[in-house]
Order: structure tokens, then C-alpha cells, then sequence
């Protein structure tokens, strides 16, 4: 193979099986598809008369498998490399950066942009053409981007409230700095929007705005997909062992590392590799966009680790035991209640979202009193960088952040 | 001959479309009956609208 690059849709071998056990059930019960035995799922009325020929499936099978890995063929021998953009670093500590992506002389109202901890940064900056940050500033706006970069020794030991007490209060204080005396806004993505949550909760008086995207607030909502049923599995298994398990990891490995949370990714949507790099094998051009693909899946690849206490804050204290939204969470030194903030508040939560379904993030709404809520028909990751992100994200962002600034 | 082999079995595989029309289609139904065991079948409540 002739590869551009060596980045995986992780964990590779899960994928790769996954797709073959979708098969291997469907070739088994092949035989049952015309009758009522066969576990067809509710929703699909359309169903076979007659049972399909067992060599004809295995050959399409077969030949599905062979494109999937065309599709990873063709990703990794892609030769484009996303044209990053090139920001200013207004303030670092240790590996945490702070990115200026206003246009050059910007004095428009900061924007401290907060992403996910379990993420790069830089899909909310991807590349020039496809960047959140450069529609927040073609309106206006002077968007700070927030890059936490890789777990250091200075982080080693922080927890999520410390990361907002060592890491976004300094930051603030640069931005603030900046805003020629106005409050500047907090928009928040993923976790990050969570964070930028308890921010506006505990700074009331700092913040003239708060935005959040794909934020999870309810983590014991219930969700009838697979995410939801682990979810559960997990609350029953209870918050010792899984912080046994987080503490053996980080003492094997110095941290959480991103292979950690891409197995989880993984294991909510086991098909998502499967059906991406299949479409992906076309190479017609006018049904696809290759260089987004290329740019999303590198970053997708390009995984960062997280440090132990943040790891059992996120999945032991928000996932096992829902601090957020009953009100546990500690942040800036006490207990985070949304019904408090009295920022104006737009929540925009995704109606195709598998890492956040909008029964988690829906509620973070509802909890803050009065604000706008918004669901987008996009997916957790469409929603910054997929095709309809600029109408349904973007645009109504920028809307709600021009009428706060007004 | 292996390659005679594969030129026949070739041959039946075209002639047997309707097969693999009715395998492909079956095969596309499991796919989505799947995927909505996974990702749950809630239907989108709103496409970019306001909703509160």
C-alpha cells in the first residue's frame, strides 16, 4: 500500500471485525429473513418474500467487506494534508495554548472557545475553508480558541474543576484583557460545552454569553440505542469497578490514553467504520467530498489521552453518577447548578447524535433558566464540520451571539 | 483449468442476477435494521429550528 499516512480508524481490529460478525449473522439467519423468526428491527416494514440465495449473499458480502477496505485504502494513500490555519498563541501553560483566530486587527468581542478535553482542538479550526472559528470571525467576532493539548506533568493530577480553576479561569484572564472592557462569551463543544456550563454558572458576572453544542447534562437519560444499554450496563456494574479499572489504567500507562476512549466510540456505533469506508470507496468525486473525509478522519486518528482524576470525574462522576444534572458537580469550589445561570444561554443539541443523544443534552436546556434551545439535524461531529453544519450550526450561533453582543 | 474454473463460476454469478439483486437488498435491510438497534430509531424532533 502506498500510504500518505498511518493513522487508523481505532481500534482497527474491532472495526475490521465488527463488519465481519454484521455478516457472518446475516449469512446465519439468511435462510429465517422471509419469516417472522428473523430479529428484524420494528421500524423496517419492507421485508423480504422470500429468503435470499445463500452463495448470492456471500458474495455481496464478501464484496462490502472488499470495499470497506478500499475505502481505508483509499483514505490512507489520500495524498492531501488539510491546510491547517496558522494562530497566534496569546498565552500558553505547559502543553495548554490559547489560539487567537480573529482576523488580523480583530477588535470584535471575544469568544472563548472550549473544546473536548478527549479531542484535539482543532476540529472546531480544521482547515482553511471548513473552520468553525473563521465563521465566528467573518461575523465579527474575535473567537479564542482553547487547545488543552496532550496531559504534561503540570496536569497530571488534574481533575475537571481543576482544569477550569488552573486552565480556563487564567484564560479567561486573557481574554478578558482584550475585550476592551466588554464581557467577552463562552461557547462550549462536547464536554467542553459542560465545562463552559459550570464557567457561567459559578462566573455570572463575567460572561455576557454562553453557547453550548453537543453538551451532555443528563448522563442517566434514557437512550434506547447501544450508547444507552452501556450506559446502563455500566451503572450496574457500579462506580468502584470502573475506577478500579481507570486507576489500573492510568498507573500502566501515566494516563487515560486516547485508545481508551476511541474503543468506547467504537463499541456505541460498531457499523460506523464499516458503512464511512464503503461510501468512501466510490471514487466518484461528485457523490463525495474526499479532502473533508481525508481531514476528518485524520483528526479522528489523531487521538490525546486524558489524565486519570479527569477520566474518573468524566466517566465515573458524569457517567456513573450524574453530577451535572442533579446538581453535584463540583466546579470553581461548589456544587454547579444550571437553574442558576442567568447568562444569556443558547443550547444547541444534535438530533443525529451518537456520542450525545439529545436526551442528554436536551435537558441541560431545560435546566437553564430561560435560554434558547436549538436541535440541529446533525450528527456530534457533523455538527462542526459536515456539510449542513453552516446553515444548521453555525448560522444560528453566530445569530444568537450578534443579538447578545447588540 | 483454476482459471477456467473461475470464468464459469463467473458466468453463473451473471446469469443469476436476481439473486444477487435479492441478496444485496437483503442485505441493505439488515444494515439498517442494525443500525437502528444501535443507534436506537428516534426520529430527528427538529431540523435546525428553535424549539424552545
Amino acid at each position: 500500500m502506498n500510504a500518505a499516512r498511518t493513522g487508523q480508524p481505532g481500534p482497527l481490529p474491532f472495526h475490521l471485525a465488527s463488519a465481519v460478525l454484521c455478516y457472518q449473522q446475516a449469512l446465519s439467519m439468511a435462510p429465517l429473513a422471509h419469516t417472522d423468526q428473523f430479529p428484524w428491527h420494528p421500524d423496517i416494514t419492507s421485508r423480504p418474500d422470500v429468503p435470499p440465495d445463500g452463495l448470492a449473499t456471500l458474495a455481496e458480502a464478501l464484496t462490502r467487506l472488499r470495499e470497506m477496505t478500499q475505502g481505508l485504502k483509499r483514505w490512507q494513500s489520500n495524498p492531501f494534508k488539510a491546510p491547517r490555519t496558522d494562530r497566534q498563541v496569546l498565552w500558553s501553560l505547559g502543553s495548554t495554548r490559547l489560539l487567537d483566530c480573529g482576523s488580523h486587527g480583530n477588535t470584535g468581542l471575544p469568544v472563548l472557545v472550549v473544546p473536548s478535553l478527549i479531542n484535539r482542538s482543532y476540529i472546531l479550526d480544521l482547515m482553511h475553508g471548513l473552520s468553525l472559528m473563521d465563521a465566528l470571525a467573518e461575523e465579527g467576532f474575535r473567537p479564542i480558541l482553547m487547545d488543552w493539548g496532550d496531559p504534561d506533568p503540570m496536569t497530571k493530577s488534574f481533575g475537571l474543576s481543576d482544569y477550569c480553576e488552573q486552565r480556563l479561569i487564567p484564560a479567561l484572564a486573557v481574554v478578558e484583557a482584550i475585550s476592551g472592557g466588554r464581557k467577552p462569551a463562552i461557547f462550549g463543544y462536547c464536554m467542553g460545552g459542560t465545562l463552559a456550563t459550570g464557567m457561567a454558572a459559578r462566573l455570572p458576572d463575567r460572561l455576557s454569553a454562553l453557547v453550548t453544542l453537543g453538551a451532555p447534562w443528563d448522563f442517566h437519560a434514557d437512550h434506547p440505542g447501544l450508547s444507552g444499554q452501556i450506559r446502563k450496563a455500566a451503572r450496574a456494574s457500579g462506580a468502584s469497578q470502573l475506577s478500579t479499572q481507570i486507576k489500573t489504567i492510568e498507573a500502566t500507562f501515566g494516563q487515560v490514553p486516547a485508545e481508551v476512549f476511541q474503543s468506547l466510540f467504537a463499541v456505541i456505533d460498531p457499523l460506523q467504520a464499516l458503512q464511512k469506508f464503503r461510501r468512501f470507496a466510490d471514487p466518484d468525486p461528485s457523490c463525495d467530498d474526499p479532502e473533508r473525509f481525508v481531514a476528518i478522519e485524520d483528526w479522528l486518528a489523531d487521538g490525546v489521552g486524558m489524565t486519570g482524576p479527569a477520566a474518573l470525574d468524566l466517566l465515573v462522576g458524569w457517567h456513573i453518577e450524574n453530577r451535572p444534572a442533579t446538581g453535584r458537580w463540583q466546579c470553581l469550589g461548589s456544587a454547579v447548578q444550571a437553574e442558576d445561570i442567568s447568562t444569556p444561554s443558547l443550547v444547541v443539541t444534535c438530533a443525529r447524535d451518537t456520542i450525545v443523544p439529545p436526551v442528554m443534552s436536551d435537558p441541560l436546556a431545560a435546566a437553564i433558566p430561560d435560554a434558547r434551545h436549538i436541535c440541529a439535524d446533525v450528527g456530534h461531529v457533523g455538527a462542526i464540520v459536515g456539510r449542513s453544519a453552516p446553515d444548521h450550526v453555525w448560522s444560528p450561533i453566530t445569530k444568537f451571539l450578534l443579538e447578545t453582543a447588540a | 483449468m483454476a482459471e477456467k474454473a473461475d470464468i464459469d463460476n463467473s458466468d453463473q454469478r451473471a446469469s443469476g442476477r436476481p439473486d444477487t439483486d435479492r441478496a444485496k437488498r437483503f442485505l441493505d435491510l439488515w444494515e439498517a435494521s442494525l443500525a437502528k438497534v444501535i443507534r436506537g430509531s428516534s426520529v430527528p424532533p427538529a431540523n435546525g429550528t428553535e424549539v424552545k
